[in-house]
């Protein structure tokens, strides 16, 4: 496809063009931290820029959200209106590829065949997604496709002080003014390829799919999770996990909000009966999840490798040693850092 | 639907108090808007999200049958918040229903077969749909012989008492009704679901059954019709998890790969022991 070499004003002015039509929202720095906030219209992601702390799901599917709303009216019957879908017109710009990757696996869970959410699909198609490659990739990090496509309508490589840009969807091509632009030659592309990205060793690969059908049952599960408090902060901040919760609130709303497989009561039955009763269940259930159950459903695995899960659970639990444990049978091996 | 989330709005139309112990109550509903009562098509064995404003929502087996048109029927044993709530609902009120969910009774497949029907205590209500939806006189000729086993602690216990009177007396079906201990003026099977199924059940080859109840009766029963040689394949059960969504979207109610909102929560035996049993 082809790609086209922009200078960083070059940049600007296209962002700031696409500013006119369209709310952008780009990783903005506060207390350390980067997060997507309004784009201030001048400054991109300097070098410190890795990842946003936050995962992107909560621009497209948020903690918190009213699906109906409601009104009682004594001896009549009640008014209940979906809630508005949301009409803005978006540009995430800077979200990584692995988190753009994220989007394309929710979009199995919330555009199904059978059944599409309405709020979730009418962000997706209002959204213009922008990604920019990472030039290095984090200690936590493990990836196996820094170059991916997948979800970007739009991919940027920063190239010293140049910008290449190589529009990938449709949407990405009918905002890309690549007219005023000149292709990029070969002798640029492959210089691309020098970028120095150390790509992890496949954790999670199809030998793994095959192991975790195997060991439901082993003892290896109890062992992994006596660490674990169960406090759901890797669900959370996980780009592609998407259980929620649905309840009425008193204010005369019908709410979703995030839930974690991670809690006791999550699954637990009126009955009293809980399928997974304890952390050693909840544990596997999210591993198996992603390693197992989504690729059984939709061919592909449930985690894009971002570690935000090995970087902020509070006791240390690396979801990559876990995997490696269980590839390797079991045995207990250093993650290679 | 429009909104997925967007229930119908449905008025209580009767409430049938089914036990002596008031835990367990049948309510019928009818669609305040006469399209909603078209486009809300089920089928026996699917289930629905049942709403109350400011409450919330749970889960129950539809107990009518596709051919009683224009209303929908539950049975709601007294559990917790919800069903609580809905047990001090009055006729004339209005509450709401998200649904049909879920697959149904394997209606395929049951074409042309005999067909076994176990149920016990109050799970009986997605097989009453599918007996109702057997006799139904334009559909009795697409099922073989019909076998049933309805097992309660006591009599008091039995849901829908008139109707598997009527039942008792027809020519179509043959109901075995069953209680646990013996009870005065009780003139039909004692004992549990599973020996009485032994005793009065002799499946053709060709018969396919369906299951529900509590999970000691599933238990028990299952060995049963394994040995009177119903395979795993031909044995068909529904189950029962804690679900929000029903949609298959809020990762909720799977076992392993399967949700049982959506992929369920009828699954044929065979297909059951595919998946780990946490359950
Ligand atoms: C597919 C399907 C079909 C079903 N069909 C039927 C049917 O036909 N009829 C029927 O009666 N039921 C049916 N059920 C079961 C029904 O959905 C449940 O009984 C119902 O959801 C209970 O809701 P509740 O709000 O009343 O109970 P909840 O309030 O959700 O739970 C009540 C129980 O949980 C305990 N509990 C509540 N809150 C807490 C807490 N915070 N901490 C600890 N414990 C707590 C309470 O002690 C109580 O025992 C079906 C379920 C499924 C999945
Ligand atoms: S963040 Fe760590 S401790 Fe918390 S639930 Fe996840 S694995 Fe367990
Ligand atoms: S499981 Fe961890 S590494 Fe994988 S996508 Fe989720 S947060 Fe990122
Ligand atoms: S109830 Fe939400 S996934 Fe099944």
């Amino acid at each position: 496809m082809a790609k086209y070499l922009l200078t960083k004003k070059d940049l600007l002015i296209w962002l700031k063009k696409l500013q006119q039509e369209y709310e952008v929202l780009a990783p903005v720095k506060e207390k350390k931290v980067y997060n997507f906030g309004h784009w201030d219209g001048k400054s991109l992601p300097d070098k410190s820029y890795q990842n946003t702390l936050k995962p992107p799901k909560d621009l497209f599917f948020p903690q918190h959200e009213i699906l109906l709303k409601y009104k009682k009216v004594k001896g009549q019957r009640p008014i209940i209106k979906a809630a508005d879908l949301p009409e803005e017109k978006r540009v995430i710009f800077g979200i990584r590829p692995c988190d753009a990757k994220s989007l394309s696996l929710l979009d199995k869970v919330f555009l199904g065949e059978e059944y599409q959410d309405p709020f979730y699909q009418a962000r997706r198609l209002n959204t213009l997604i922008i990604s920019l490659v990472c030039r290095e990739p984090k200690e936590s990090c493990f990836c196996t496709q820094p170059f991916s496509v997948e979800g970007s309508d739009i991919v940027l490589f920063e190239l010293n002080d140049k910008y290449l840009v190589e529009p990938i969807s449709e949407k990405g091509k009918n905002c890309f003014p690549s007219a005023s632009y000149c292709e990029a030659d070969f002798h640029i592309i492959d210089k691309i390829k020098e970028i120095k990205i150390n790509t992890y060793e496949e954790i999670a690969s199809a030998d793994l799919t095959e192991k975790l059908d195997l060991i439901f049952d082993s003892p290896i599960w109890k062992e992994l999770q006596e660490k674990c408090i169960n406090c759901g902060v890797c669900s959370f901040l996980c780009p592609t996990c998407h259980c929620f919760d649905i309840t009425d609130n008193q204010q005369g709303s019908k709410v979703r909000n995030w839930d974690s497989c991670m809690f006791s009561g999550f699954t637990k039955q009126a009955s009293g009966h809980n399928p997974r009763p304890s952390g050693t269940e909840r544990l596997r259930q999210r591993v198996m999840h992603k390693f197992k159950y989504f690729p059984d459903k939709y061919g592909v695995v449930a985690c894009v490798g971002c570690g935000r899960c090995v970087e902020k659970c509070p006791v240390n639990l690396d979801i990559r040693q876990v995997l490696l444990q269980i590839k390797n049978g079991g045995e207990k091996l250093e993650c290679r850092m | 639907m429009q909104n997925l989330y967007l229930p119908y709005q449905m008025r209580i139309e009767k409430i049938v108090e089914e036990s002596p112990e008031k835990d367990l109550k049948t309510f019928e509903l009818s669609f305040l808007d006469s399209q909603d009562a078209v486009d809300c098509k089920y089928l026996p064995g699917q289930f629905a999200e049942v709403s109350i404003l400011g409450i919330g929502e749970a889960p129950f087996g539809i107990a009518s049958a596709p051919c009683e048109t224009g209303l929908v029927r539950f049975s709601v044993k007294k559990a917790g918040l919800f069903t609580e709530n809905l047990h001090q609902a009055e006729v004339g009120d209005i509450i709401g229903l998200r649904g049909p969910l879920g697959n149904s009774w394997p209606l395929e497949k049951l074409k042309g077969k005999d067909i076994v029907i176990i149920g016990g205590g109050f799970a009986f209500t997605t097989l009453r749909s599918m007996i109702r939806f057997i006799i139904e006189p334009k559909n009795r000729k697409d099922f073989g012989q019909v076998d049933i086993v309805y097992g309660n602690r006591n009599p008091g216990q039995m849901l829908y008492k008139e109707e598997l009177e009527e039942w008792l007396t027809r020519k179509d079906l043959n109901l075995h009704l069953t209680i646990d201990k013996p009870a005065e003026g009780w003139q039909n099977y004692v004992g549990f679901v599973p020996q009485i199924t032994e005793q009065v059940i002799k499946p053709s080859h060709n018969a396919v059954s369906l299951v529900c109840g509590p999970p000691i009766m599933i238990k028990y029963t299952l060995p049963v019709l394994e040995k009177l040689g119903l395979n795993p394949e031909r044995i068909y059960t529904s189950l029962e998890m804690k679900m929000k969504c029903g949609i298959g979207m809020c990762g909720r109610c799977n076992i392993g790969s399967k949700y049982v909102c959506k992929d369920g929560p009828v699954f044929s035996v065979a297909e059951l022991e595919k998946l780990p049993s946490e359950y």
